[in-house]
């Protein structure tokens, strides 16, 4: 039976209110939150200021710097949709080996959804402000980009959040077969790693792995491409459709993991 | 009643394979674990910055130099870099604030001993784990791409970066140490962990080195620990720095360690008249 997309919205809106009232037990951690994305972002922001700046005429594999700047606010706006939604994918592996995972199996959802998404942070959704302002800017600044071309800007966000959801699910899956391997943090932090630069600066067949089988590639680098004009727009269809079944596989895959899942697993 | 009766006979085997079996899954987890968290540590980062400059020289054109290095430079200093960032504390090696929150710090307030020396074991653990580490990763490397890798161009230079490193790591345990009891006052500290650790890593040369940053801003942090633990051990390696170079970096780290231990001891005395012993 499928859940109706109703339930998605209440149990959502329900973590959002948690949310806010976790957070207000702890305010000064509020502030450094969002002040350490900040400092995330600023970081990534003169690293590239400062390669762009080291001669005139230089590019990434073919990113402008006003390229750059759309792929970085992108960048931003995706992390901060996983800091805002999906933080508690973190906690997976304790969550696992302490079995903690009870009380989901036993709420009237998918798992998947009532776990990953359970930890709803409102210092995310101000970084989320942030990261936008900075894409917009990014947006603004770039010569080859007009008002015609917003209308892409729904469509980069859906599958890059798609994506962001999908590994995050998918990751978390595989931790049914390793339990105590840590392998969502693990491998979280090295896609993100990867993902925050443009996928053209690897070897190609680096590329291709995480165009295609890994499509971290969709996190920024596709919808970033989008926006500045750099995919065809069949390349743009087929890839919003490989994401979609990325999606479902990634769910299937935990589902099957949870039949494993023994309560108290290590 | 027979053994085919006794529920607990016959039960023995099935049980036995299934719990044989869970227990093999349950360190096989455990070695994965271990490559995962301390192999796999601090390797992906300096190749991604591989892949970045390598992108950036090919715009640049054949033997291009930019602001003082070039491509094959920057390729030894990713070497030089995936050994220091391996050797270099991480916070995540250090629970402190954990400890804390949970009121968990008791029991060791109990016992007739100073709690700073179990968190300097764990610095010494995690030193010589990740040296270990270090060198099998350099030997590695020394094999694979010899003429690409960074070789030392003197005892006397690998001498000088060890000494640079390992009392660089020292500073970076302290401010750790210093963050992590601040969870007396802010219960949580995760994130000015990870606020911190951007800001060592962008100034120490993680990015990218930092005599290729702007000259006015490569004065300004050539002055903090960071530039000496990260960037510094390697162009001393390299010999793009020489021995008074190195004579200065270790005095800056020991006024620098110096001070970090006096705020240390300051941080965790009043923190202590505040602890409530129970824990959130």
């Amino acid at each position: 039976m499928s859940t109706p997309f109703n339930f998605y919205v209440r149990v959502a809106r329900q973590y959002t209110r948690i949310g806010w009232v976790r957070k207000s037990q702890f305010r000064w951690e509020f502030v450094n939150q969002v002040v350490m994305d900040c400092l995330y972002y600023l970081s990534f922001l003169l690293t590239f200021q400062i390669l762009y700046g080291l001669r005139d005429d230089l590019t990434l594999a073919g990113w402008t710097r006003d390229d750059i700047r759309v792929f970085l606010g992108m960048a931003f706006v995706t992390d901060a949709f996983m800091m805002t939604w999906l933080g508690q994918s973190w906690h997976f592996g304790d969550d696992l080996k302490a079995g903690n995972l009870d009380a989901f199996r036993l709420r009237p959802g998918p798992v998947w959804f009532t776990y990953s998404f359970q930890r709803f942070s409102p210092e995310g959704l101000t970084n989320m402000l942030v990261a936008v302002g900075l894409l917009t800017y990014g947006l603004v600044r770039h010569p080859a980009i007009g008002a015609a071309d917003l209308w892409l800007v729904p469509l980069a966000f859906a599958v890059a959040f798609t994506a962001q959801a999908a590994l995050v699910v998918l990751l978390q899956g595989l931790e049914f077969w390793a339990v105590n391997a840590d392998l969502s943090r693990f491998f979280s932090q090295i896609f993100t790693q990867i993902s925050d630069r443009p996928l053209d600066v690897y070897p190609r067949g680096v590329k291709r792995f995480f165009i295609w089988a890994v499509p971290i590639g969709a996190l920024a680098w596709f919808p970033a491409g989008v926006l500045v004009g750099r995919h065809g727009a069949l390349f743009v269809l087929g890839y919003a459709c490989l994401i979609a079944l990325f999606a479902v596989a990634a769910g299937r895959l935990f589902a099957r993991g949870m039949r494993r899942y023994e309560s108290a697993m290590s | 009643m027979t053994a085919s009766q006794d529920p607990a006979r016959r039960t023995f085997w099935p049980l036995l394979r299934q719990a044989t079996a869970y227990e093999l899954r349950k360190q096989v987890a455990f070695r994965v674990g271990f490559v995962v968290r301390e192999l796999g540590h601090g390797l992906v980062e300096p190749l991604v910055m591989l892949c970045v400059f390598w992108a950036l020289y090919r715009s640049a054109g054949e033997g291009a130099v930019l602001r003082g290095w070039t491509f094959p430079e920057l390729v030894q200093y990713v070497a030089g870099l995936l050994v220091v960032r391996k050797a270099m504390f991480h916070n995540r090696a250090l629970d402190l604030s954990t400890q804390i929150f949970e009121g968990r710090v008791t029991k060791y307030l109990v016992m007739p001993m100073d709690y700073f020396v179990l968190a300097v074991a764990r610095f010494t653990q995690y030193t010589l784990l990740q040296l270990g580490i270090g060198a099998l990763t350099w030997t590695i490397g020394a094999l694979v791409a010899p003429e690409h890798w960074l070789f030392p161009v003197s005892f006397g230079a690998c001498a000088g970066a060890l000494t640079l490193l390992l009392l660089g790591s020292w500073c970076c345990f302290l401010v750790y140490y210093i963050l992590n009891a601040l969870a007396f006052w802010l219960d949580v500290v995760w994130s000015l962990l990870v606020m911190v650790w951007f800001v060592i890593s962008f100034a120490g040369g993680a990015l990218l080195p930092v005599s290729q940053m702007p000259p006015v801003v490569f004065r300004v942090l050539e002055y903090g620990f960071p530039y000496w633990t990260i960037s510094a051990p390697i162009e001393v390696l390299m010999g793009r720095l020489a021995a008074a170079d190195v004579a200065r970096g270790l005095a800056i780290l020991a006024v620098t360690a110096a001070l970090l231990e006096a705020v240390r001891r300051v941080v965790w005395r009043r923190g202590l008249a505040r602890y409530g012993g129970a824990g959130m």
